[in-house]
């Protein structure tokens, strides 16, 4: 009985992700052209203009690899603004909330949805290596594209479970702009974006161990071990049950908050 | 009329907590919908109509209280509940980024209806609901008496035996909700509970088999239409209304 009633329940949130796929598909045009300009600029400016102020050649790989993940916490801004429109307006979020599922796996489908979205944009990021002509500093074997693309795959599930609690946190759409300055800011730019976990412990080794603190940090660090293993600074698995561990705690805060913010049973 | 009790709201409350307020929506709702009937629920604004169709249609929990469906608590099994009832909120929430036709789909799959069910219902609530020609039509384009239409349509799609309507027909224009009567007229014809929440008195008369009317979150009275303006000796329902609110303020007064 009980496990019908999940299969039951699985099944309602397929089809609710299915709804969401569709409509982020219809849309998928316009927003390859939207990532391929992003990432093309960024790989222009670290593998062509960065080198003449003396930078290092492997900075532009590096930034391709980094922002493939970072393209996510950028969306989640946008996902933001949507998600709170939609609560405070009583949309359609009012129909799936009456729907033969349990409320919290309401939220799930959103954070899918959201995973999902950011994902395939993310994903079409990496089109920008055809920029780059040193393929070599890529370790690619069978393995290492596995790992990249599982870590891949849970940096924008993470992105997804995140963007349920910073809507948790705003009380409404004029606070996108203090989440974006206040939260996704620092997560970004203290993330080991733009340099390795090891480099920070170098220069301060109390900033890094704070560091740890910062998900982004794992979700870069991954990213990068699977696939550019002359930057590793922390293991991949250490990453993976990291991002895991995240996606748990920052979902299980989001669906709770929301829970009681929209005072559903 | 059927005798049999659907639904047993038993002792409902709800209370809504602001930093400076404490708001009692429901003080303690007692009532019975038997089975096939059109109740309607009436009331002025912030007497607690929508607060109750909300908890009915799960979209909210009670503060206490509980609500039996055939004597059991829906509370105990909230998505078997949910199977059967249809909620027709206020605001029309089509998915406008869909078509209709889209929109129907999803609406059946959300309740694991066959693929070949999905299609006889869908064309068959596009006929009934004069729907056809916007079939292919996005859900964000339709006026508002096509959307309120529609969202009806969608609340059918599992049939329901419980179909709740919170204001169907605020903002339409006359013939659009003297159409929409006809659909709720049509439904009970079909063996289907409608519990109805309106403003227009007129509406709930011609349409309802009671009415209860709530006022600051108690219910008033529950009766037949005919019976209110027998005991009230008035014409229409309309002025047994203005006459309880009268009442109401006088006892409030004393």
């Amino acid at each position: 009985m009980k496990l019908t009633r999940i299969l039951s329940n699985l099944q309602v949130l397929k089809t609710l992700v299915q709804h969401d796929i569709m409509l982020h598909n219809s849309h998928l045009l316009r927003r390859c052209i939207d990532t391929i300009i992003w990432a093309s600029c960024v790989t222009i400016v670290a593998q062509y203009l960065l080198p003449l102020f003396g930078m290092s050649h492997s900075f532009g790989i590096f930034l391709v690899i980094s922002n493939s993940v970072l393209w996510g916490l950028f969306e989640i801004n946008s996902q933001l603004a949507e998600f709170l429109s939609e609560i405070e307006g009583g949309n359609i979020i009012s129909y799936f909330l009456t729907l033969p599922l349990p409320a919290s796996l309401v939220f799930v489908k959103y954070a899918l949805g959201y995973a999902y979205r950011s994902w395939i944009s993310s994903f079409l990021v990496l089109t920008s290596l055809f920029f780059i002509q040193d393929f070599g500093q890529l370790h690619l074997t069978p393995w290492s594209i596995f790992s990249f693309l599982f870590m891949h795959f849970l940096a924008n599930l993470f992105f997804g479970f995140f963007c349920l609690f910073t809507v948790s946190l705003s009380p409404d759409v004029t606070y996108t702009t203090t989440i974006r300055s206040r939260v996704i800011f620092p997560l970004w730019h203290l993330g080991c974006a733009n340099f390795t976990w090891l480099m920070l412990y170098q220069v301060s080794p109390f900033f890094a161990y704070l560091n740890l603190l910062n998900p982004m940090t794992y979700l870069l660090e991954g990213i990068r071990a699977s696939i550019l293993p002359q930057f590793i600074s922390l293991s991949y698995g250490t990453c993976v049950a990291a991002t895991i561990g995240f996606i748990i705690l920052f979902g299980y805060l989001g669906i709770i908050r929301l829970k009681k913010r929209l005072d559903c049973l | 009329m059927s005798t049999q009790i659907l639904l047993h709201i038993k002792g409902i409350t709800k209370t809504y907590k602001t930093p400076t307020q404490t708001i009692h929506a429901l003080k303690g709702v007692n009532l019975e919908i038997q089975e096939g009937e059109i109740l309607s629920l009436l009331g002025v604004n912030g007497a607690g109509k929508t607060t109750l169709s909300s908890i009915i249609s799960t979209l909210n929990p009670p503060t206490s209280g509980d609500i039996l469906l055939h004597g059991k608590s829906i509370y105990d099994d909230v998505t078997e509940y949910r199977k059967n009832i249809g909620f027709c909120p206020q605001k029309p929430n089509i998915d406008g980024m869909l078509t209709l036709e889209q929109n129907l789909m999803f609406a059946g799959k959300y309740f694991n209806l066959p693929t070949e069910v999905i299609q006889e219902r869908m064309e068959y609530l596009m006929n009934r609901f004069e729907l056809k020609k916007y079939a292919k039509s996005f859900g964000s384009i339709l006026s508002g008496g096509y959307k309120q239409r529609f969202i009806i349509a969608r609340t059918l799609m599992h049939q329901p035996k419980l179909v709740i309507l919170d204001e169907p027909t605020v903002g339409l224009d006359p013939h659009i909700r003297r159409n929409l009567w006809e659909v709720i007229k049509e439904l009970k014809k079909e063996g289907v509970t409608v519990l109805l929440t309106t403003h227009y008195l007129d509406e709930a008369e011609v349409l309802s088999d009671r009415v209860c009317i709530l006022d600051k979150g108690i219910i008033q009275l529950i009766d037949t239409p005919m019976n209110l303006k027998n005991s009230y000796n008035k014409g229409n329902l309309e002025d047994v209304f203005i006459q309880l609110l009268q009442d109401s303020a006088k006892q409030e007064s004393e």
